[in-house]
């Protein structure tokens, strides 16, 4: 009997292996392909000494259409491993939308994240430098003060119209690279691992000057390293999401509403005012109420009852 | 839900129709990117006596970016009324009352598809544009894109106005007596737009000045800015409405 009972224990220990193996190896084709789609997309688009503020807005576009490849880095995954294209369940692309059991409050969310952690660092990094504070910059930015007010509104609205490059990564980051990376080394450090995976993957971005400009002391590894940050801290309020809706849609919106910056006092923060520091204000606002809303919605959900939530 | 949307993606060749765009998609992006530089290609581009430059390549690739989006607007009209025919021509209404599916998911299953097909346009419509506009030399085809652009979001939003009409007629008065009825709006607009070329006061087009237009957007951003903005809720709000009313009208 206990021979039986060893000989299961040994297959059981087998099978996990053998699981961890192939979706190890899932993840690296996975990895290979989304990287090397991404970057060739990059060097193809990008002119040689070529920076981000260079470039015309219909380039910037062009450029930012790399987001399109770890989706289909996912699905030329699929293909190649055979997995299938599943929308809903486990193992699956996770595009399925489940409203019952409470799970619309991931999506309500969603819409509400990003103008959170924005503004609350915008609000941190006004505090850092208060200096930065010019009550009339959205006169210099073109804006007019009415419209200024409705902007959260209007990056939710153009946000979840405009979501496909936000579902371009998501797709692949939340759909495919997450799901594995818990599998192969468990929850905590494939967080991070995934946040620098993905920080990672806009190096060349940084390079010439995406997110954080070219002028700043240790350019471009301190941008490289800030991404890096950002996107564990951001991931992880992603993955929640994807993890307790069943579905990757709730982070795609959360990512596209992001992209569109619903921020008010953005028109009230004039960047030009502060100087240029490896750490500055409005950067080390954002890592800083990134990581509180994070932290707070981690908080949140581990005192929450565990009805009605899912995993990936 | 899944399976309900599965069956319409097939009954609309769905398989077939993703690889024909993903081909057409690749092909239109190794043109841009092959004819990226127009200023290599003198012949065909021409300069105005105002410096507007008019370039034959960007021209050629912004025409199919225009022909993505009536395609896409013709689509998802098309697949509506085909997802409906399908329907009831394999007594799906009679399968379906053996499942455990109510009738209504089944009347949302149809209004999520074309949501879904609408959506899909537009993002393919957007990626056409982003890789079109990409290398555009600046001038006149760059300014037509950008204007063209705008109207894009409207256009699928009048073809969703349109859907919320279409999808409640075919649901709840079946296929022959709403298509009489589609055709006949349809031969009574064509008509109607036949008679007034004919008969009607043809110089408002000639009078039609963009330039006013034009002038009054810039002046009035705020006011454009709200109907931008509200338009997108209230096409949803509208659609809906419609998937309401045509629930309660298939239970009856």
């Amino acid at each position: 009997m206990m021979t039986q009972n060893a000989d299961q224990k040994k297959d059981t220990t087998i099978d996990t292996t053998i699981d961890k193996k192939t979706e190890g190896k899932r993840l690296a084709i996975y990895l290979v392909l989304s990287f090397f789609l991404a970057w060739l997309w990059f060097l193809l688009t990008i002119g040689s000494g070529e920076t981000w503020e260079d470039m015309s807005n219909e380039k910037q576009s062009l450029v930012a259409l790399g987001m399109m490849c770890p989706l289909i880095a996912h699905i030329l995954t699929r293909l190649i491993t055979k997995e299938g294209f599943a929308m809903t369940g486990k193992g699956s692309m996770m595009l399925g939308i489940v409203f019952r059991d409470r799970r619309w409050i991931w999506y309500l969310l969603a819409f509400i994240l990003p103008w959170a952690y924005t503004e609350l660092g915008n609000v941190i990094g006004l505090l850092l430098r208060p200096e930065t504070y010019d009550p009339t910059y959205y006169q210099i930015l073109d804006v007019d003060r009415r419209i200024l007010f409705l902007l959260p509104v209007s990056a939710l609205v153009s946000g979840t119209i405009g979501s496909f490059g936000a579902f371009g990564e998501e797709g692949g980051w939340r759909g495919y690279m997450m799901p594995k990376l818990f599998s192969v080394m468990g929850r905590v450090p494939a967080l991070i691992t995934g946040g620098i995976i993905w920080g990672l993957w806009h190096a060349p971005l940084t390079c010439i000057g995406h997110n954080f400009g070219t002028d700043y002391p240790g350019f471009p590894y301190v941008g490289i390293l800030k991404m890096c940050i950002f996107c564990t801290l951001v991931g992880m309020m992603l993955t929640v999401l994807t993890e307790k809706s069943g579905s990757v849609w709730p982070a795609v919106f959360m990512h596209a509403i992001s992209n569109a910056h619903p921020a008010i006092l953005q028109g009230f923060i004039n960047p030009d005012k502060a100087a240029d520091t490896i750490i500055s204000s409005m950067w080390s606002g954002m890592l800083i109420a990134t990581a509180l809303v994070a932290a707070l919605l981690l908080l949140i959900i581990k005192m929450a009852p565990r009805d009605g939530a899912c995993t990936l | 839900m899944g399976g309900l949307l599965y069956k319409d993606f097939i009954a609309i060749k769905g398989k077939r129709l993703v690889t024909t765009f993903a081909i057409l998609t690749g092909i239109f992006v190794l043109l841009r990117f092959l004819f990226s530089n127009t200023a290599a290609y003198p012949n065909l581009r021409v300069v105005n006596d105002d410096g507007d430059v008019f370039t034959f390549i960007d021209m050629l690739l912004w025409q199919g970016e225009v022909m993505l989006l009536w395609l896409g607007g013709l689509f998802s009209l098309t697949f509506s009324a085909k997802i409906l025919q399908c329907d009831a021509k394999n007594q799906t209404g009679h399968y379906l009352s053996a499942l455990p599916i109510s009738k209504k998911t089944f009347v949302a299953s149809k209004y999520v598809f074309c949501g879904i097909l609408l959506y899909v346009f537009f993002s393919l419509y957007e990626i056409w544009h982003i890789v079109a506009c990409g290398f555009m030399e600046e001038g006149l085809v760059l300014d037509f894109s950008y204007l063209f652009s705008g109207i894009a979001l409207p256009f699928l939003g009048t073809v969703m106005v349109i859907l919320s009409i279409e999808l409640p007629l075919f649901l709840v008065l079946g296929r022959d007596i709403a298509k009489v009825i589609k055709d006949g709006v349809a031969l009574c607009i064509g008509l109607s737009a036949i008679a007034y070329l004919l008969f009607g006061d043809l110089n408002v087009f000639s009078r039609f000045d963009f330039g006013i237009i034009k002038t009054w957007m810039n002046t009035h951003t705020f006011e454009v800015f709200l109907v931008s903005l509200l338009t997108p809720p209230v096409t949803l709000g509208l659609y809906y409405l419609s998937y309401r009313i045509a629930v309660r009208f298939y239970h009856e």
